[in-house]
């Protein structure tokens, strides 16, 4: 008598063959898809919106941009990897894999994470800025200029091509669902912060100028904002849409409303620039 | 003459929108007055954008706080409340003016509309006094489901007692309404832990008070660390001034039976209810006039519409449909088109499977097929029938009648019942 048949959990004799018949067979791992990350990365990858093979350049999602910027601003060597929200773990872009030598797996950084992050590893000094006008600047940023580019990016139906470019896969099958969804979520987006039952063109593109003014005039005749020696994350913040908006390689349509009007800060387009040398 | 159609009035404060209260007070400070009057109206739909404060000047309709200042300044309406700001002051107008309508709207919605307790208690009642009598069933609910998809990102959601497990139907509630014998038999209501005993807004203290901070203490700073002088920018009332006392009031006076905000601002910011009670005291003999009545035909449609946008998705969709793509004008977009399009072609396929489907056997019954005989004569009772028959010919009889009914075809019977 086998010794098992006495406890409760005795399999019938009928199945045991069966499970003889087809033994189990614990097979080994399979190999990652090559694309996964590695376990170790010499150096801390981040994830962002960029255009296959156009890694060096600045990512073209601002807050990716932003991201991008800062780590390059406190000198923290990254490798960008062009990736989608599908990728990310809490479905937004950016985020960051730090660079780790043995195989633990160590969690994904966004938003605030990767300050703290840069902060840490930084090779360049970061100015800290103590300040209660940059949270105003910070909400003026969010509350003015996002809705602004969102409109024209997603929106305004002569710059279609452009998001076709950027955010929209090849597949005619895919295109319009997706592009249907992207204009419904900047819209939900836009009315959020306006709280208005509509969306109101001229509107968003005069608050915007009126961001933009009251920003030349608080970066005044410095080189940085809030007067510091070098850049920080508020200069980060605002070349990230400053530079998108004025970058030429995206094709913008001609004399769009955002463009004309942030041509005219003189003062926020030599900053773009002094920056976009500072990094880049 | 300027006319101001506001919210109406609550809480003791000239209006129950932020936005609204802070332009009267701008508009207080700004104009004589007999240059303006205020006009509660509590029906935005009436204006052309759909949004309250709205500024009639001789028939020109503006709307919102930033808006109506800058036109009444661009139009030199009345005096000018931020001519006396440095150019770094008006750049700071610019960006706290922002903080408020991010951070303290946002504040504000978690404290009047999101928190269920203090919805039900006291914006919900507010709002019933100036409200016409059917669309008070239907207006402030939509205003509330907006509030909440604003605050959605903020995680705050179990506010909302909806969505509260502790606030559910539990067996320990109104036991006393049994009988005894039924009672004797359920399970005595277990002891609350503290979690239990505790409002959402204790739970979500925390991070409460971190967005109570971050929206608050800005402003504190900004005003001069003591004295009599109440202002943000050093003089007189500019129109961030404004701005502020419209959220703070809300946030500060509102009666709610859950005061966070009220709670953290005396206990860490006891200068911002100085100004908020020094805004107020100047906010005397303002030019109201008489709500405007609205008839009864519009009231009837406004409550047709907030009913369809109340109920669910597929009607909101529809009108949202309407309003989204437009730029002030409430024609039909091609939004509005395509989901027309789709939902006739859903109706017409629904109908047409409807139709089959009613062609379709009742599931689970035999069908029985019988034929008729096919010849009715007498030869099929053997030789003596042949006989007969020949001798009758032809009969006619009541078995030809039925057969001639339903030779070719087949009878269903789909009234057998199947035991």
């Amino acid at each position: 008598m086998p010794p098992d048949s006495r406890s409760w959990v005795a399999v019938p004799a009928p199945v045991r063959d069966l499970f003889k018949l087809f033994p189990l067979r614990v097979y080994a791992a399979e190999e990652l898809p090559s694309r996964a990350p590695h376990p170790t990365r010499p150096r801390p990858s981040l994830y962002v919106f960029a255009l296959d093979g156009d890694c060096a350049r600045p990512s073209f999602n601002p807050s990716c941009l932003k991201w991008q910027t800062f780590l390059r601003i406190a000198g923290v060597d990254v490798d960008l990897i062009p990736s989608n929200n599908h990728a990310s773990p809490s479905g937004a872009l950016p985020f960051l894999l730090p660079s780790s030598t043995n195989s633990r797996s160590s969690p994904p950084l966004t938003g605030g994470k990767i300050e703290k992050y840069a902060q840490e590893n930084a090779t360049r000094k970061i100015p800290t800025i103590e300040s209660n006008r940059l949270e105003a600047y910070r909400s003026l940023i969010t509350q003015s200029i996002r809705p602004a580019w969102l409109y024209s990016l997603y929106i305004d139906p002569s710059n279609a091509s452009l998001l076709k470019k950027l955010y929209i896969p090849p597949s005619p099958l895919l295109a319009y669902s997706l592009h249907h969804t992207l204009v419904t979520a900047a819209t939900t987006e836009i009315l959020k912060g306006t709280r208005t039952p509509y969306v109101r063109t001229a509107q968003l593109y005069a608050d915007s100028a009126t961001a933009f003014a009251a920003l030349e005039t608080l970066l005044g005749n410095d080189a940085w904002f809030f007067g510091a020696s070098s850049p920080g994350l508020f200069d980060a913040e605002v070349f990230s849409y400053t530079w998108l908006i004025l970058d030429e390689s995206l094709a913008w349509e001609d004399g769009g409303e955002l463009q004309k009007s942030l041509a005219g800060f003189k003062t926020l387009v030599a900053h773009r620039q002094r920056l976009y040398d500072w990094c880049w | 003459m300027l006319e101001l159609y506001v919210w109406g009035q609550a809480f003791g404060l000239a209006s129950i929108d932020p936005e609204c209260l802070a332009i009267i007070a701008y508009l207080h400070h700004a104009a004589p007055k007999s240059g303006w009057r205020i006009i509660p109206f509590n029906d935005p739909s009436t204006s052309p954008l759909d949004h309250l404060p709205a500024l009639n000047h001789d028939g020109v309709w503006t709307h919102g706080f930033r808006q109506i200042v800058n036109y009444v300044k661009f139009h030199s309406l009345c005096r000018d409340l931020d001519e006396n700001l440095s150019a770094a002051q008006q750049a700071d107008n610019v960006a706290y003016s922002a903080h408020l309508s991010y951070h303290a709207a946002l504040l504000l919605d978690v404290t009047l509309y999101l928190s269920a307790a203090n919805w039900s208690a006291t914006t919900l009642p507010a709002y019933s006094k100036f409200l016409p009598y059917p669309i008070v069933w239907t207006v402030p609910p939509l205003i509330r489901a907006e509030a909440t998809k604003r605050v959605e990102h903020l995680g705050l959601a179990e506010l909302d007692s909806d969505f509260d497990p502790s606030s559910s139907l539990h067996l320990s509630t109104g036991r006393e309404f049994l009988p005894e014998s039924f009672r004797r038999s359920l399970p005595v209501g277990t002891k609350k832990t503290v979690r239990e005993e505790m409002t959402p807004e204790q739970l979500a203290a925390i991070r409460l008070t971190g967005l109570t901070e971050d929206c608050l203490s800005v402003f504190d700073d900004l005003l001069p660390p003591s004295g009599d002088n109440l202002r943000l920018f050093g003089s007189g009332v500019s129109s961030l001034d404004c701005l502020a006392f419209g959220y703070l009031a809300l946030l500060h006076d509102a009666p709610v039976p859950r005061p966070f905000v009220k709670d953290w601002v005396e206990q860490n910011r006891p200068r911002l209810p100085d100004f908020v009670a020094d805004m107020k005291a100047n906010l005397v003999d303002l030019p109201f006039s008489s709500p405007e009545r609205l008839g009864a035909l519009h009231v009837g449609a406004r409550t047709l519409e907030t009913m369809i946008l109340n109920g669910p998705q597929f009607g909101a969709q529809l009108i949202r449909g309407m309003l989204w793509t437009e730029e002030g004008s409430k024609n039909i977009g091609q939004r509005t088109l395509m989901f027309v399009m789709g939902a006739l072609a859903a109706s017409a396929t629904m109908g047409y499977g409807y139709h089959y489907y009613r062609s379709l056997q009742p599931f689970g019954l035999r069908t029985q097929v019988w034929t008729a005989p096919r010849a009715p004569s007498l030869s099929q009772f053997g030789e003596l029938g042949s006989i007969l028959d020949s001798a009758l010919g032809p009969m006619p009889s009541l078995a030809g009648g039925f057969n001639s009914l339903s030779s070719q075809g087949r009878i269903v019977d789909t009234d057998s019942e199947v035991d």
